[in-house]
Parts: C-alpha cells; structure tokens; sequence
C-alpha cells in the first residue's frame, strides 16, 4: 500500500513537473517564452538597446518567443543564475559563466568570435597618471566587484605589486560607462572597463582618454544555455547563431552588436578561469 | 414736481449700475469657475500624464531586470500625489507585478482622455511601458477627482463670496457716486422746475468743470436769456394788452374756420356783448349780413369773406346784440403760428365820422348855395349897375358932351377960351364915356342878355385878342350851347374872362385854346395854353382860381387844373345839365 501511494505520489509529481518544464503555458498554447539573461555589462537601457535586436533575431529564427531579462547587478544576477530556472539562455562574462556551469549546470554553445576579452585602465590625457605604478594611492573606478573587467584588474594589480584592497581605492560604479565617465569628468582617478566597450565609447570621450595599462587577455563572453533546454532548441540555437554572419540580416545585427560573429565553444575554452572565479567567493 | 422714485435717475443709475455689475460678476464667475475648473483638469491631467511618463520611461529598466521590490520602492518614492487613487504594473504576460493604492477589480477600467471628461470620478489612464523602445510591460493609472472638485467647489465658494462683496461695495460706491453725482443733477433739475414756475431768480453752482458743471453754466446762460426774452415778451405783451384794452377799436382774433378766439373789452362796448358771447362764436355775428354801404350786396356771413386779408379799411355795417346797425372799418390781417393761419380783425366805429360827413356835406351843400346865391346877387348888381351906368350915367355923359359940343360951336368964332373949354369938356366927357362902357362891359356884358354865350365869348375874345394880338386865340364849340340859362352862361362868361385875364398877366404864351362842347347831360369847357405852367400845389395868393371852382361847384360842377413848368395850363369845367 505505501508502495502504491509513493508511485501515485511519484507520479503526480512526474506529471506536474513535466507541465512546468514544458514549453507551453498553462492557460493556452502559446508556448512559454525562453528568457534570455543578460549580465548587466551596462545599463540596462544601453543593454536593452543592444541586445534586444539579437533576442528578437533568435525569437524570429528559432520560432519561440526569447525575452530579455537582466538583474540589477552582478551579484543579483549570479544569484539568479545559481538559483537555477531562471534563465534559459545565458550571456554573462566568462568567469561568471565558469561558476553557473559549476553550480547550475548550465552549457555554452558559443562565443562571440574576438580573440579574447581583456580590461584596459585609462586615465584623462591630462592625468598625471602615466603607468599602472602611479595608481597608488588614487581612486580608481570599477564596475561591479565581479564584472570580468574588475576581476581582470585586481589580478593585473597583484601582478604589479600594487594590493587592490589597500594601495588604492577601488570605487564601483554601476556600469563600465558609468567607470569611464567617472574618470572622464574627474570624479575619479582612473577607470577599468572592458576593452570593446572603451572603444565603443564617446569619441570626445576616448580622444580625452588614454590607457595606460592592459590586463591579461580571457576568452570572449559565452552563450550558455540551462541544463533543462531541450538539447534540440539549443542545438538550433548554436546554429542559428553561429550561421548568423551567413545571412544579411545576421550580419546586419552583428554589425550592430559590433562582432564579428559567433562560433561553437571548444571543450576547455573556459577551464581556466576556475583561478580567477573562485576568488569572488560565490557558491 | 417729485419725481417717481421709478423716474428717478438715480435710482435708475444705481439700479442699471448695479444690474450690470451683477451680470458682469456673474459672468466673471462663472469664466472663473470654468477656467479654474480647466485649470484643475489641466494640472490633474498634467500630473498624470508627466507621472504616466516618467514611470513608462523609467520603469522598463526594472521589469527587465526582474526588480519588482526596487520597482515597488522606486513607485512608492515618486507616486505620493494626493490625487492618485491606484498604480499597477503590468509585466509582458499581463500580469500585475506591483500595486499601489486601492487597485480597480477587472475588467480594467476605459481609460480616459481628459478630466471632464471623467465619469465615474477616477481618471484612468494607461500606458505602455518600454525601454529603448521595446516593451516591457503596462503602467495603469487612476486618480481621483475629488480633491480636484473639492477645490473647484472651494474655489467657487470663494468667487461667489468675492462676487457677492464686490456687487456690495459697487452698490455702495454706485449709490455714492450716483447721490454724489445725482445731487448736481437734482439741483438743475430744481432750478428747472423753479425757471418752470417763472422764478428766473436762479443761478446754479458750476462747483467743477465737468459736464455737469459745464451744462450749469449753460443752464444759467439759458435762464438769463430766458428771463431777458421773457420780460421783454412780458412788456410787448403788456404793451399789446394796454393796447387792445384801452382801444377805441374793436379787436378780435379768430382761426381759420371764423370762430373767434380772442376779443378785447372795445368789442364789448362796441357790440354789447360779453367776451364769453363771442369766443367760439363765428366773427360774422358781428356784422350784418349784406351791408347797405359802399361794398352793398357782399356776404361777410361767408366764410372766405373773413380768410382773406384787407390791408386797407373798408366800410361794413356792424350788429349789435340788440340787432341795431352801425357803420364800422373793417380790417384783417393774419399771422401764422405754427403753420396755422390766425387772423385779426379790427373794427373801428364811424357812426361818428359818418354824422360829421353827413353835417359837413349839408354844411357844403349849403355853402354852395350862399356862394350861388352870393354870386347871383353879384351878377344881378353888376347888372344893375351897368345898367344905371347906361341909363343915367350915360344919358348924363350924353347931354354934357352935346352941350359941350354946342358951346363949342357957338364959341368957337366968338371967344377962343370958351371954345377950347368946350373943346376940353367934349373931349374929357368922350373919355369918361368909354370908360363908363368899358365898367359897363366887364360888369355885365349887355351881348350875353342879347345874343347868347357864344357870341359874348366871341366878342370877348375878339376884345382880348385886340389888347394882345401877338397871342393867338383859338375858339372852338359844339353841341347846341343856346338855352344853358343864365347861371351857367354866366358862370362860363366868368370862367373864360378869368383864365385869358390870367394867361395875359402870367403864361407868356402863344398859342390858346377855348373849347366848349355841351354832352348829353353835362357840358365841358377846355381853356389850354402854351405858356409858362403853373404850380398847381402852390397856386399862389390869387383868388382867380378859387372863384373860378366856386362857380363851378355853385353849379354842382367839377373843375380840374393840369399844369406843370413850361408846358402849360390846361383848365377843364363840367358842368351837369340835370341840374
């Protein structure tokens, strides 16, 4: 008898869990949307600006509604990634990707097709400021503690010498903009942000602007996609993006994203930034 | 005279015054009520719509970051206006992830376009919600209406009570204003009333020059020449009154249709009757009907007798009350007043002048008796004398020259003295002779007795034209001239003797004429001459002339004297033969 009534109860169980992990809603037939997650690189504006062409490109080709969601913050965001079921697809920062496939399982299918990601740290031209040696002391900004490009600078600081919890002051700012404006109007010393988007920034704002150093170079940020995607949706996913540059439309938005396009993920493309994720202490 | 409070300018004033400043605040008001009721629905939609905007334009960022607490406190920070009823968000499925307020049960609420337009008392609105352009979910909005009316009623309450204090205080200032004003007014219309009754004593104060102040003076200017016209029309009337009292003429005024409008007291004594008699009263009453004088026959009864006017008097005959007669003067004149004839007549009694007409003709008639008979008496000692002078005188003149004659003869070889005396008294006796006949001749020609007028003129001017040959005398006649009787032979005889006695003593002429002519019933005697003329108004201190119309009009006659400087004497004599 309890037999029975653990199998009646496995059951329902089985059954309700099969409605919530289908792919179409509860009142109708219209299919749940997949949500696609976003790491809040910038605000969420500019994010919404540039990304939603790319969700309603894959929603188009992929015949499934994709919405754009993103998080107040890194740290909201890694939190809803660990939590699991919340994103279906996934665009976050390769560290950050490192720790959602640890903890939530979740799989890259590709990658944006750069040789590499790698933070830069620009001073005003007028800055005194000249090597990375001369950021003692200073203020310098950085988006949130666990964007790539704040991770990318501490290791860059250590690998100089230069404590970053104790030989200058690190100010966080709500985007890598945010950093760079920071720096630019003199609020701040210096600002770390992503090399792509200092290029992308303001003419006025880069001709006012210089780096003075690098940090080292990471593979370029992934699309990742949950454990509980059908295996088939994130197959065509893969394909759809990485035949993107294949298509006029695709290069159109991919030209817009200011990529060159996307590839398939190699296995160990990201193993190595267990060293540099594992310092963020998320779990 | 008070005037009707419902007549009075002032009240008049003050009520259109305030009548106006009633419609006008009320219409005031009522803009006001309305602007500010716009007003209000303008700001509420205002507000609405700048919050509906700001939350679509901001919250996108938090419905795509899944952040529906921070979205909850971010809504909660800027949705504190006292007019919002309910907030909602809406996410991309529609379902509602924050709420605000006291959320509508659906189905949502229509939104609404405009507060007025709001029916149920909460204005609805809704808007979508995107973020660069995609949407990201639904805002809905409600707020209510009711601060919004209580502030409108408030608002209205307030104008009202504005409204009513202004109407209150344009009522006192208009009532101030308008005694203030009115005074002035009420004092020239005083004076008018007082100017009205004939008090031109009056001066009224122009205190300011303003238009009342300048219709004062004008006012005063007016009662001046009033009161000088006036009195000057009160002396000409008074004037006219003493006139038309104190005449011994008769003066009545009457209208167009013959009845009399006015009479003055001659009338009563002239006719007897009382002027109440009269007004009213055709003015033909009056008269007699048919007058007996000169204009005999015509109808003063009729009514175009008395239209017409009669610039010089004629002779009627009036009618008492007692119906006896009088002859009156009768004259008419009209003046119009107004465009309506008024005629006047004046009626002057000549029973007086009639009575010396009739004693002085008898006087005359018998002048002209004394001066016939005078003449007659004249004519018949003339006679008489000239015929003692022929019988004795001459019978004496006669012997004295025989004698005298006889002497001489008897002497005149004897004694030579003798001879001349007689010589002397036959000489002197002949020349006393011809002058005894000459007296004799002038004091009554024997040829008139003998052979009639024409042949004494003849002889008589036969006489004349041999004392003054170089004056050519020309006599004519015609119609049977013998028989006229002795008057009129004598009166002719005397006429012609006169007039060529005077054309040798003073025409200078050269030429006249004589002509006698006997009519039917009258006969006529023309003396004309060529001479020097004569001023017949100023015939001089002569009586040729007056003997001469003596005679004539002894005979019931007429004689006429044509003269003017250098161009003669023309005497003209008729005589009547019915006579």
């Amino acid at each position: 008898m309890h037999s029975l009534i653990s199998y009646l109860a496995g059951f329902i169980v089985l059954v309700l869990s099969s409605q919530s992990l289908g792919q179409t809603s509860a009142d109708g037939d219209k299919p749940d949307p997949l949500v696609f997650g976003f790491l809040p690189i910038v605000s969420s504006e500019l994010l919404v600006q540039r990304f939603s062409p790319l969700t309603d490109y894959l929603s188009e080709k992929l015949g499934t509604e994709i919405r754009m969601e993103t998080a107040p913050d890194f740290k909201s965001f890694v939190q809803r990634t660990n939590e699991g079921r919340h994103y279906d697809i996934l665009f976050t920062a390769p560290h950050l990707y490192y720790l959602a496939s640890k903890n939530s399982g979740y799989r890259a299918i590709v990658r944006v097709d750069r040789p590499g990601m790698k933070a830069v740290i620009v001073t005003p031209v007028k800055s005194t400021i000249s090597s990375i040696q001369d950021l003692r002391g200073r203020r310098l900004a950085t988006t949130d503690p666990m964007a790539l490009a704040t991770v990318l600078a501490r290791a860059r600081l250590a690998q100089a010498g230069i404590n970053p919890d104790k030989d200058l002051t690190l100010i966080a700012t709500p985007s890598h903009n945010a950093s760079l404006l920071s720096c630019y109007r003199g609020t701040t010393d210096a600002a770390v942000l992503i090399r792509p988007l200092y290029l992308r920034a303001r003419p006025e704002i880069r001709d006012n602007t210089r780096i003075i150093a690098e940090t080292g170079s990471v593979p370029h940020m992934p699309v990742a996609v949950a454990p509980w995607l059908d295996k088939d949706v994130a197959r065509q996913l893969r394909t759809i993006l990485v035949d993107m540059s294949g298509n006029p439309q695709g290069r159109a938005l991919l030209q817009h994203l200011d990529w060159p396009g996307f590839v398939a993920v190699q296995p160990g493309d990201y193993g190595g930034l267990g060293v540099i994720a594992d310092k963020l202490g998320v779990e | 005279m008070p005037v009707s409070p419902l007549r009075s300018l002032r009240v008049r004033l003050i009520a259109g015054v305030v009548f106006i400043e009633i419609v006008m605040l009320s219409l005031l008001v009522w803009n006001n009520l309305g602007v500010i009721r716009q007003a209000h629905a303008d700001r509420l939609q205002n507000t609405a719509d700048g919050m509906l905007e700001l939350i679509a334009a901001t919250a996108g960022r938090y419905l795509v970051e899944v952040d529906y607490a921070s979205l909850e406190e971010y809504l909660r920070n800027i949705a504190h206006q006292e007019e919002l009823s309910y907030l909602m968000i809406f996410d991309r499925d529609e379902h509602s992830v924050v709420t605000l307020g006291e959320t509508p049960v659906a189905p949502w609420p229509v939104t609404d376009d405009h507060p007025l337009e709001v029916s149920d008392g909460i204005l609805d609105i809704a808007q979508t919600i995107r973020i660069s352009g995609q949407p990201m979910g639904q805002v809905r909005m409600g707020f209510s209406l009711a601060p919004m009316n209580r502030s409108i009623d408030s608002a209205r309450v307030r104008s009202i009570a504005i409204a009513v204090t202004g109407i209150i205080l344009t009522i006192l200032a208009t009532v101030f204003i308008g005694v203030h004003l009115t005074r002035r007014l009420g004092r020239l219309a005083t004076a008018a009333q007082r100017v009205g009754a004939g008090d031109y004593d009056i001066e009224v104060p122009t205190e300011i020059a303003d238009e009342v102040g300048t219709t004062a003076i004008a006012f005063n200017r007016m009662v001046a020449e009033v009161s000088q016209r006036t009195r000057h029309l009160e002396e000409s009337l008074a004037r006219q009154r003493v006139i038309e009292e104190t005449s011994i003429d008769g003066m009545i005024t009457y209208a167009a249709s013959g009845h009399t409008l006015s009479a003055n007291p001659a009338i009563q004594r002239l006719f007897g009757y009382q002027r109440e008699d009269l007004l009213g009263k055709p003015a033909s009453m009056l008269l007699a009907a048919i007058s007996d004088g000169k204009d005999a026959g015509a109808d003063y009864a009729s009514g175009a007798f008395w239209t017409h006017t009669i610039d010089t008097r004629i002779e009627v005959t009036g009618k008492r009350k007692d119906g006896s007669c009088f002859p009156l003067e009768l004259s008419i004149g009209r003046v119009d007043i107004n465009d309506e004839p008024l005629f006047a007549a004046t009626l002057h009694d000549i029973t007086e002048r009639k009575l010396a007409e009739h004693e002085c003709h008898s006087l005359l008639e018998g002048n002209r008796f004394l001066i016939h008979k005078s003449l007659a008496v004249q004519e018949e000692e003339r006679r008489h004398l000239a015929r003692e002078l022929h019988d004795e005188l001459g019978q004496c003149m006669t012997a004295i020259q025989a004698d005298a004659e006889l002497i001489h003869e008897l002497s005149r070889n004897k004694d030579q003295k003798v001879a001349t005396s007689a010589e002397a008294i036959v000489s002197v006796s002949s020349r006393m002779y011809d002058v005894v006949h000459s007296m004799m001749q002038r004091l009554r020609p024997s040829v008139l007795d003998d052979l009639g007028l024409v042949a004494t003129l003849e002889e008589e001017i036969e006489a004349w034209q041999a004392r003054f040959p170089h004056i050519n005398c020309n006599f004519s006649r015609s119609g049977e001239l013998m028989g006229l009787g002795e008057r009129i032979n004598i009166t002719l005889y005397r006429i012609v003797q006169e007039s060529l006695t005077n054309i040798a003593k003073h025409a200078d002429a050269t030429q006249v004429a004589l002509q006698l002519a006997r009519q039917q019933h009258s006969l006529t005697l023309s003396i004309e001459d060529n001479g020097c003329g004569m001023d017949t108004e100023n015939p001089g201190r002569g009586l040729g002339l007056i003997g001469m119309r003596e005679r004539v009009e002894a005979l019931s006659g007429s004689m006429s004297v044509q003269s003017s400087p250098r161009k003669g004497v023309i005497i003209r004599v008729s005589i009547p033969l019915d006579q």
